[in-house]
């Protein structure tokens, strides 16, 4: 029997599995070496280091060492949201809007941003998704291979949130939903936002996105805002976003319209922010473009949102006032789980 | 007698083994504040690395098995008696340990009961992926097109979750969130070893580091209360071997004498300074 024996600690290949840089002849790996013939596999030297405890097919540890896992870096579902929220008080956004209306494109520049230095005063503390960063920050770096970046658009995974940690005099941890599109579409289109986005009620602030690729001609500009309004309508039902949420409301992609419709986009957010206003919300508006096409074009908004989404509470949403405190409570409770 | 444990870690080829060897040959030479009384552990390996450091050769790359690493007593120039526990994990532990997202409960041990830990980062071997809109403006200020940015790319294809590089800064902030938080004690040293430190020119670590690795330096910046760092920058061969004029003018030098090692500001200091900050060692001189 010829017997690979591979030098990298923590490859399957060392317990008889597959080979961790995939090669399907073990012996084509650069990191194995033949160890000759031998009558039988337990004749190959086991050095110490090579006791490394992979999970087996039945999912239970080899008893030689233990392996010991740490956090996978991604987003974080709702019981590690909940655990989280119970270890340290963090300030939940809601980030809301249709398929491609810029929720990742969102989340990527914000951390771009901190990729390059601190970012308004506040500087990257921390992340416990920083893997989910990371890869949502991908098809934007050069690496991608790609001509212009892109974004990769959510998965409907369900309630899903990236943790990021920002430091300035003081420290803020946000956790930022990442729910896809299509359940704000179904809320647009009637179904309860207490079935397609639960954690609505918890939010500490909400950041509504206008798909700016829509508001660039009249024709398809109205029904950009009528849909705006019907997804708040829906998300301000009950058990949906509380009574005095801070609520900031996106134009996005401002470097394809900002042009030529400036003032038309800029009544329809004027009138967005007062129909937001009527359903209990302490909304605002701007506009973003986050990732602007082209050479020149300026990024705008970026900062805006940052401080708009660090800066102290002036406000408490009314119907928080009689939560219990932090410290050990359920964040929230998904009715499936 | 003090025990200090520190815990040397890094990517692979970061500098970790020829700071060993240069560490151990500057004890020997009885340069910095440190006096070898005791030792245990394989001595025959440091000494290759310190031989291979002498000639100018590139270092060994740290074999897997010596896990085990190393035990020394040390008495300090100002008579305080310390044993010093260096395990020494090769880069491929720590890079395994990221991508598989979990380590052996040896390593656990070690890193849960350390006094401090040694980072190496090579200057030389920094990955850093710059955006693709960034590359567009570099291309117009030369005058040339975006189109010909990447002559393999597409916009067809449809953005999939594919595994993207990870920068070594997104890499080494995940890597120390990794090794603080699974600490008993929520304190740690952190001496930051910039390798090869020739390579960046005059200029001060800490600097080098805020433009080079702008996020792992504003993550360090904003938990100093947990994680005390202090950068140095190290160049343990004093020149690039790779280069054969380099090379000759090094050999003709000690080794200890063209090693250096610079704080955070670029002053020379004593090439036992990272171990001595990671090992919590008060020296009135350190």
């Amino acid at each position: 029997v010829s017997t690979q024996l591979c030098s990298v600690e923590g490859c399957p290949l060392q317990i008889g599995g597959a080979c961790l840089e995939a090669f399907d002849d073990p012996a084509d790996c650069p990191n194995t070496s033949d160890v000759g013939l031998l009558s039988s596999v337990d004749e190959v030297p086991a050095p110490e280091s090579e006791q490394f405890g992979w999970p087996t097919v039945d999912g239970s540890q080899s008893s030689a060492s233990k392996f010991i896992a740490f956090d996978s870096g991604d987003s974080l579902g709702l019981s590690q949201a909940n655990d989280l929220r119970a270890e340290r008080p963090c300030r939940f956004i809601l980030i809301a809007g249709e398929v491609r209306a810029g929720k990742s494109t969102l989340l990527a520049q914000l951390f771009g941003k901190f990729l390059k230095g601190s970012y308004e005063g506040w500087t990257f503390a921390g992340s416990k998704t920083l893997k989910a960063f990371d890869i949502v920050h991908a098809p934007s770096r050069a690496s991608s291979g790609k001509n212009s970046p892109d974004t990769l658009r959510t998965p409907d995974e369900g309630m899903r949130f990236l943790h990021l940690r920002l430091s300035h005099a003081s420290r803020v941890d946000l956790l930022l939903s990442e729910l896809s599109g299509e359940r704000f579409k179904s809320v647009i289109n009637g179904a309860s936002v207490t079935d397609l986005a639960p954690v609505s009620s918890v939010a500490d602030r909400c950041i509504v996105l206008v798909d700016g690729d829509a508001l660039l001609s009249a024709s398809t500009r109205g029904r950009a805002f009528d849909r705006a309004r019907r997804m708040i309508g829906g998300l301000t039902e009950s058990g949906g976003i509380l009574a005095g949420t801070p609520t900031l409301l996106l134009a996005t992609k401002a470097d394809l319209w900002l042009s030529v419709a400036e003032a038309e986009v800029a009544r329809e957010m004027e009138d967005l922010t007062a129909f937001s206003n009527e359903r209990g919300l302490n909304a605002r508006s701007s506009s973003l473009a986050a990732r602007p096409v082209g050479a020149v074009v300026v990024e705008t908004g970026m900062p805006d949102v940052v401080r708009w989404m660090v800066e102290e509470d002036t406000t408490t949403p009314e119907s928080s006032i009689a939560l219990p405190q932090l410290g050990g409570r359920r964040f929230w409770q998904d009715r499936n789980e | 007698m003090n025990r200090a444990g520190i815990l040397f870690a890094g990517l692979p080829a970061s500098g970790k083994s020829t700071y060993i060897g240069l560490l151990f040959m500057a004890i020997d030479a009885g340069k910095g504040s440190l006096r070898l009384t005791g030792f245990q552990g394989d001595f025959e390996y440091v000494n290759e690395l310190a031989d291979r450091l002498s000639k100018c050769a590139e270092a060994i790359r740290t074999d897997i098995n010596l896990v085990d690493g190393f035990n020394a007593e040390l008495v300090t120039t100002n008579g305080e008696a310390f044993a010093l526990r260096l395990p020494d994990y090769s880069g491929e532990t720590w890079k395994t340990a990221l991508e598989a997202r979990g380590w052996s409960e040896a390593v656990e041990d070690e890193v849960r009961t350390s006094t401090g830990v040694c980072l190496f980062i090579n200057v030389g071997a920094v990955i850093n992926d710059g955006t693709i809109l960034e590359a567009h403006r570099l291309m117009s200020s030369l005058g040339e097109q975006a189109d010909d940015f990447t002559a393999n790319s597409s916009d067809e294809e449809e953005a999939v979750g594919g595994t993207p590089v990870v920068t070594t800064q997104v890499a080494l902030v995940d890597l120390i969130q990794e090794l603080t938080r699974r600490r008993i004690v929520n304190y740690c040293r952190l001496s930051l070893v910039l390798s090869a430190f020739d390579l960046a020119g005059d200029i001060a670590p800490e600097k080098w580091l805020e433009l080079n690795l702008p996020l792992l330096d504003q993550f360090l910046r904003s938990n100093r209360e947990e994680i005390a760092t202090r950068v140095f920058g190290v160049s343990a061969q004093g020149g690039r071997f790779d280069r054969v004029e380099s090379k000759e003018e090094l050999r003709n030098r000690p080794t200890v004498e063209r090693a250096f090692v610079k704080d955070g500001a670029g002053r020379l200091v004593a090439i036992d300074a990272p171990v001595l900050w990671a090992a919590d060692v008060d020296l009135p001189d350190a």
